[in-house]
């Protein structure tokens, strides 16, 4: 009976040990996992330069579409709501490995026929390897109002 | 039947009577807006606001005017006043004091000289103000020729405007500074934002080059139920009125069909 207590208790010893190593494996796996999600994640101070160009106009929004180029760059498309002085709309960048979409919410500065404007950003959502993305910044730029084609520059911390 | 039953039937015939009347009364603001021919949904357009004010329902004259446009509407975008006019010049050179790139529309307007009984008609200028505080500030320039030469300039404004409305273009009707016994009573007022007679100056290229500005911006799809416009006109003796009107949706764009 004292065998079986022992092998009993070496047994429940045993599988003690095996749960605290397989939880220890599963513990040390997922601080791995973290500390490979942590790598992994980049976070960058992007400087983006984006030219773009009017596709349609539809009362107060237009849609624009271009190209960026600097730390994420990409194809570029963007759609605005012009109401007044102020622009709402949102822009999104292809670069490689996925896309980013950005909310922008600014104000014309300068009501010339190139007109200026600036405002405040923050990202949106992404897709692919910028599905988690996060960030915000600023941008500043001039649009024709003739032509609609606008120069815009966007300076923020982005992270994905 | 009893007398006070017999009391109560007549009422009921009277007021019944007297709703008619009541109801087709004319109002005393009359609001029309009109795109100018040959608008077409996703384009640019002249837009025609006209405003009449009766006499009879509304003798005190008008002080201010908010007009409300439809949210679905492109006045940003529509590429008008791409400068800005300063007071200070249109006072001292009249209309040529302004950049031909400030004019926003033209109009008519009519008024009316009280106690006098002199009526004036009057070719009117809007121009683009200065930007303020989110609003863009806007100039009504007034030039009125027969019987009497009278230049007036009122300060207007575009702003922001509660949901169905996309912008208020508000307008404040100052009275003439040495003739404040007169009242200037507005009885008409005619203006066509986006006019085609418009021409503009581009000198950002290596060419200048003059060019039409598109004028309002019309959705690509109508607004349900049309475009919906409200004005609310402010009267000297503190009384208040309203307009409305809808403005149906033009045609979609048709194209030809090649065979």
């Amino acid at each position: 009976m004292t065998g079986h207590r022992t092998m009993r208790g070496w047994g429940a010893t045993l599988a003690m040990a095996a749960t605290l190593g397989l939880a220890m494996f599963l513990w040390l796996g997922a601080a791995d996992a973290r500390a490979a999600t942590a790598h992994a994640a980049r976070t960058i101070n992007a400087v983006e330069r984006a030219q773009l160009h009017l596709v349609s106009k539809s009362g107060s929004a237009l849609l624009e579409k271009g190209t960026a180029s600097g730390s994420l760059p990409g194809n570029v498309t963007a759609q605005f709501t012009v109401t007044l002085v102020r622009v709402t709309g949102l822009v999104t960048i292809y670069p490689r490995g996925g896309s980013i979409t950005i909310r922008v919410v600014g104000s014309a500065r300068s009501a010339g026929i190139n007109a200026t404007f600036g405002g405040t950003m923050s990202v949106a959502g992404g897709t692919g390897r910028y599905a988690h993305a996060r960030g915000r910044g600023t941008f500043s730029g001039t649009v024709n109002r003739r032509s609609w084609a606008a120069t815009v520059t966007a300076r923020g911390r982005v992270s994905y | 039947v009893s007398r006070r039953t017999r009391l109560v039937l007549l009422a009921v015939v009277v007021l019944s009577a007297c709703m008619p009347a009541i109801a087709e009364a004319a109002p005393a603001v009359r609001l029309t807006a009109a795109f100018a021919p040959g608008a077409r949904l996703g384009a640019g357009a002249a837009l025609r606001i006209g405003l009449r004010i009766d006499p009879r329902q509304a003798p005190s004259a008008v002080t201010s005017i908010h007009l409300k446009y439809p949210a679905s509407l492109g006045i940003a975008t529509s590429g008008l006043g791409v400068a800005s006019c300063r007071r200070a010049a249109l006072e001292a050179r009249g209309p040529a004091g302004c950049p031909s790139g400030s004019i926003m529309g033209y109009g008519t307007a009519r008024v009316e000289a009280r106690p006098y009984g002199i009526f004036e008609n009057a070719r009117i200028t809007l121009f683009a103000g200065a930007h303020r505080d989110g609003r863009l500030g806007l100039l009504v320039y007034a030039d009125g020729e027969q019987p009497a030469s009278v230049q007036l300039i009122d300060p207007a404004e575009l702003l922001p405007a509660a949901a169905p409305y996309g912008g208020d273009l508000s307008v404040t009707l100052l009275p003439i500074p040495g003739l404040e016994d007169i009242t200037i009573a507005l009885l008409r007022l005619s203006i066509s934002l986006g006019a085609r007679d418009i021409v503009y100056y581009d000198d950002s290229g290596p060419k200048r080059t003059a060019y039409h500005p598109e004028g309002v911006v019309l959705p690509d799809r109508c607004p349900r139920g049309g475009f919906r416009f409200r004005a609310l006109l402010d009267f000297e003796d503190g009384a208040h009125a309203t307009a409305t009107a809808t403005l149906a949706c033009p045609a979609r764009p048709s194209y030809g069909h090649v065979y």
